[in-house]
């Protein structure tokens, strides 16, 4: 059942590592930090679609390893590869480790730790060029370690010129000999190492604690910092008093730029959740891009050979690397999701292989084709009905639409185009025509709802349905009529009505002619019936009543086999207008027959919730009060006495009324009567009115007798109350 | 048929559209991390934004409004693992970007949040979420009228088999959905699609206000993305619809008593061809509309009542 289990070929515990081939410079190498965790994983493995499409290219080639994960058993901070890339260096509190990583598997070259016990690392980098078999740490206390891995990794030398921790190093990428370090303590500094002096220069930020340093890789005397304070400055190694170019990135700190390998962009990357792209050729001051990320990003790099996308990972919580299309915003192209704590450093081994390290303690070697596509996770399309059958949809642009008419489906059709990163949504909202709110409304607010009289009832509501031509339900409350309807002529009609039609079941076939002739010889027996079947005819001829008596004609058959078995006909009409979705028809057929129909109350009672719902969303209340005060299910008749509360005060001390001994007439406090009446001081029960001028009033009839004769209030206040009812 | 096109404004993809009670407004959300309101402007005939808002921090993947009769109220989830619940302001103007406060932020789920569905409304003001920690959560809002408190009512873990251990699973993998059973039986109902399990449950409260897993809706060969619980409207059975990665559309007919259900599939269409990904029926439950990676919005109709 789980794909993953498929997905690992094998793991290999506490395998021991090979044997190193460096020396141990005399020390036995921790033995703890020999356990292995392989996990190995190859491309025709991967079953789940989720993963890149690329995926599906390579299976059936050589198994290739996408995956190689080595465990270190320490928190790792940093790490960097060396210039052949055959070689990375890992660094952490207590590890500082250069590892050999191939395709295939992952080994220890050698420890650094032991020897050379820095504090804290915050930093490392391999140099290149004449440092190419140097690596620099930097400490949390402010010094940087020079080692020498060449011959007999001794330390170079130390150098502890900032005051404060080092929060990055960087090579210059031509000249391996220049190393330049961003500090806590504000400012860069820059050295030569081929000369033993101290710092050549001495950049000063001025501003704040500096994040992240780097060379541009084009020219070489290019450099940016990132602040604290939300700056990035770009300077110029041979003008070291004043930097070159200053731009407010971000709101907090920056965290991480990188060069772009054009050697004219940055994209930095912040606390405030951004990454921003830069060109620092423009005099814009404004960033070219801006992703929004989930998390305060802490390392950006640019994707090599992909000029358009970056990889980010997250300061706190997130244990992913994300990497995104400075095109497309807000979701990212891909992501990994193997570390199982934050990563902490990541570069690009080539286009396609990322090695990154963790707090997990984890170094992992992945491919770009074993990450997730976000993508591929989130629905394209949406769709959202609303009570007026209009369709409210979004989906991937598209360039031409056709509506089809497929048997009894009805489609929306639309054609895709290829286009996958510039889409934006197309939007639309359908109107369907399978659902008119007017006649709806029209028959809620019309249709009797009264049992008294059912046969009027039902005529009455036949013509509703007639003018909003729904000439099967008008049809529908005609047989109802003829069943129900309790006029004494009726039921003589009804009974000819029986023998006619009994006499036309013995001689007439089934075919459609037969069924209006049928229609038409009852009516004819039924004087009251007459115009209704004129209309029927017109309405034949108009072939809007396709299938429209089917349900009549059947209704017939079963009143005639099953003799007038009103129960079960009763049933099959309910059915069929449940399932149409008619709950209007059900409801008010049962309100109209009241005691005749037996139906489970459930039923009734689901078909009451959602009629009245429906009324509540077409804001029809009156219709919806007026059916639930006629409703006979209890929980029905509920709904109108919740949740309307009017709540009372004293007209004399203003303290609430609240139901005590003295009933609601009497205040409890000031013991007085409640709104007595201004001409006979008795306690007004039922309508009271008053004057909106001086709020005195009484009884209506009171009132109205006193303001025939008089125009001033009747309290003598002195209001001249009748001006105000003018 | 008329469609009638109006520009989202949105940046990015759309997640999810939905309708308020009376179909007079309607919520977009998006990848862009906002939410628009879009009123229907008689005057002009067009659908109108009256309002856009950053709300998350991340993907906006669905989006539901509460029965007017708790307010004007949207709950909003995303991929930044909050669901956080909006109040109309009616002082505020239109498009001032302010008119939707903030009233809560529920951050329990340890995953992607995948689906939200307001309860209906008899069962007072509940949310029932899911995230992609296979944890079906439902809230409270005890008292109405304060919308910032909302109470963990429920946590359950919808895989049977898979033990409570929420550090198992990946975001990625994952696609859970939900939605409310909508009439009023004595007892509330939930049918979610349960992720890898391919398969969506019926999860019922009983009288002890336990959540139960019951009947199980199977057959899907892939991971469940959308399920739509069909308005009853009276009939004497129930309808569910599911849109599945396996590219194809079920509609599920639950017959019998409050006790227990009979689950028949009656319906299946591969007509999509692509991924599914969403389902929706319409307010009476008789017209069905799904979505998928063709493109194309496609309406099912049933004739002669079950055969679709």
């Amino acid at each position: 059942m789980s794909d993953r289990s498929k997905t690992v070929v094998g793991r290999f515990f506490d395998r021991p590592s090979t044997p190193p081939s460096w020396p141990n410079f005399g020390q036995t190498p921790e033995t703890d930090l020999t356990n292995h965790l392989f996990t190995l994983t190859t491309s025709h493995v991967w079953s789940d679609t989720n993963r890149s499409s690329n995926e599906k290219q390579l299976s059936g080639n050589v198994q290739r390893i996408l995956k190689l994960k080595h465990n270190l058993n320490s928190s790792l901070t940093a790490l960097s590869a060396s210039p052949d890339h055959n070689q990375v260096v890992v660094a952490g509190r207590e590890v500082l480790k250069v590892l050999n990583v191939s395709e295939r598997e992952i080994t220890e070259e050698f420890n650094l730790k032991n020897r050379h016990l820095n504090k804290y690392s915050n930093d490392v980098k391999w140099g290149n060029t004449s440092t190419k078999n140097k690596i620099a740490t930097a400490a949390t206390n402010g010094s940087i370690a020079i080692l020498d891995v060449g011959n007999d990794s001794s330390l170079d030398r130390k150098i502890d010129e900032h005051s404060r921790a080092v929060n990055r190093i960087c090579f210059n990428p031509t000249n391996g000999s220049i190393l330049l370090s961003a500090s806590q303590d504000c400012t860069m500094k820059l050295w030569d190492l081929r000369e033993p002096d101290s710092a050549r220069f001495t950049f000063e930020g001025k501003c704040e604690n500096v994040r992240d340093v780097q060379f541009n890789s084009i020219n070489q005397y290019d450099f940016a910092a990132a602040f604290e304070n939300g700056a990035i400055q770009k300077w110029d190694i041979r003008k070291p008093t004043i930097h070159e170019r200053k731009l407010n990135a971000h709101l907090g700190s920056v965290l991480a730029l990188d060069w772009h390998s054009d050697g004219r962009t940055i994209a930095s990357g912040g606390r405030d959740k951004l990454i921003k792209i830069w060109d620092m050729n423009s005099d814009n001051r404004r960033p070219r891009d801006v992703i929004h990320s989930m998390t305060s990003i802490a390392r950006v790099q640019w994707r090599p050979d992909h000029p358009n996308e970056i990889a980010s990972c997250a300061l706190l919580s997130d244990s992913r690397i994300f990497i995104w299309n400075i095109r497309r915003p807000f979701i990212a192209s891909y992501y990994f999701e193997e570390h199982e704590d934050v990563p902490t450093g990541f570069l690009w081994h080539n286009s396609d292989v990322l090695w990154s390290c963790s707090k997990d303690k984890f170094f992992i070697q992945q491919d770009i084709n074993c990450s997730y596509r976000p993508l591929s996770l989130l629905s394209k399309c949406s769709i959202g009905w609303s009570v007026y059958d209009k369709i409210a949809f979004s989906i991937e642009k598209y360039d031409d639409l056709i509506a089809e008419d497929h048997n009894q489906f009805r489609i929306i059709q639309r054609r895709t185009s290829p286009n996958i990163i510039e889409t934006r949504n197309e939007t639309g909202i359908a109107s369907l025509p399978t659902f008119d709110h007017k006649a709806f409304s029209y028959l809620a607010e019309n249709y009797i709802i009264s049992n008294h009289d059912i046969w009027s009832a039902c005529e009455h509501n036949a013509k509703i349905a007639w003018d909003v031509q729904r000439f099967r339900t008008a049809q529908t409350w005609k047989i109802i009529q003829l069943l129900y309807g309790i006029l004494e002529p009726v039921d003589n009609n009804a009974h000819k009505d029986k023998e006619s039609a009994n006499s036309l079941l013995n001689d007439s076939s089934p075919t459609n002619p037969s069924k209006s002739s049928n229609e038409t010889k009852e009516s004819d027996s039924i004087k009251d019936l007459n115009t209704v079947t004129e209309k029927h005819n017109e309405s034949l001829d108009v072939s809007l009543l396709i299938d429209c008596f089917d349900i009549v004609q059947s209704t017939y058959n079963s009143t005639l086999c099953r003799n007038w078995d009103k129960e079960s006909i009763m049933m099959q009409l309910f059915d069929y207008y449940a399932e149409q979705g008619d709950v209007q028809m059900c409801v008010t057929l049962i309100l109209v027959l009241g005691d005749m129909i037996k139906i489970s109350q459930e039923r009734v009672e689901q078909w009451f919730f959602s009629y009245i719902e429906l009324l509540h969303r077409f804001q029809l209340w009156c219709a919806a009060t007026h059916i639930i005060s006629s409703c006979r299910v209890p929980s029905v008749e509920m709904m109108n006495q919740q949740s309307t509360t009017i709540y009372t005060t004293c007209n004399n001390c203003f303290r609430p009324i609240l139901n005590s001994r003295s009933g609601y007439w009497i205040c409890d406090k000031c013991r007085k009567m409640l709104n007595p009446c201004s001409i006979c001081h008795n306690t007004v029960k039922g309508l009271y009115t008053w004057c909106q001028g001086c709020s005195h009033g009484g009884h209506l009839f009171h009132m109205k007798e006193w303001f025939s004769a008089n125009n001033e209030c009747p309290t003598g206040c002195g209001h001249n109350c009748s001006v105000a009812i003018e | 048929m008329s469609v009638q096109p109006f520009d989202s404004l949105h940046e990015d993809l759309i997640h999810d559209v939905a309708y308020d009670f009376y179909g007079k407004r309607f919520v977009t959300c998006s990848s862009d991390q906002k939410l628009k309101v879009w009123e229907f402007n008689q005057e002009t005939n067009t659908w109108e934004q009256v309002d856009s808002w950053k709300a998350h921090e991340c993907s906006v993947l669905k989006v539901a409004w509460a029965h007017p009769e708790f307010g004007q109220v949207i709950a909003s989830c995303s991929f930044d693992r909050s669901i956080r619940i909006w109040e109309e302001q009616e002082h505020e103007s239109k498009n001032s970007g302010k008119r939707w406060m903030e009233k809560a932020r529920l951050i329990d789920a340890k995953g992607s949040v995948q689906d939200i569905a307001f309860a209906p409304n008899f069962m007072g003001l509940r949310l029932a979420s899911i995230a992609a920690d296979g944890v079906l959560r439902i809230y409270e809002a005890l008292e109405v009228s304060d919308l910032t408190q909302w109470t963990l009512m429920d946590e359950i873990n919808v895989h049977s088999s898979r033990n409570a251990n929420p550090s198992t699973f990946k975001d990625a993998e994952e696609s859970y959905c939900l939605s409310w059973c909508p009439s009023r039986y004595q007892f509330p109902m939930i049918v979610v699609g349960c992720g890898k399990e391919n398969s969506a449950k019926i999860f019922r409260c009983d009288q002890n206000s336990k959540w139960r897993s019951c009947e199980i809706l199977d057959g899907h060969q892939d991971l469940v993305h959308d399920v739509d619980w069909a308005p009853n409207m009276g009939r004497s059975y129930q309808l569910i619809a599911t849109a599945s990665k396996d590219t194809r559309v079920r509609i599920y007919k639950l017959t019998g008593n409050k006790d227990g259900f009979k689950v028949d599939a009656v319906a299946e269409f591969l007509d999509h061809d692509r991924e599914v990904w969403k389902v929706k029926w319409n307010v009476t439950g008789t017209i069905l509309s799904s979505a998928g990676d063709d493109g194309k919005v496609r309406l099912w109709k049933g004739k002669n009542n079950i055969d679709y």
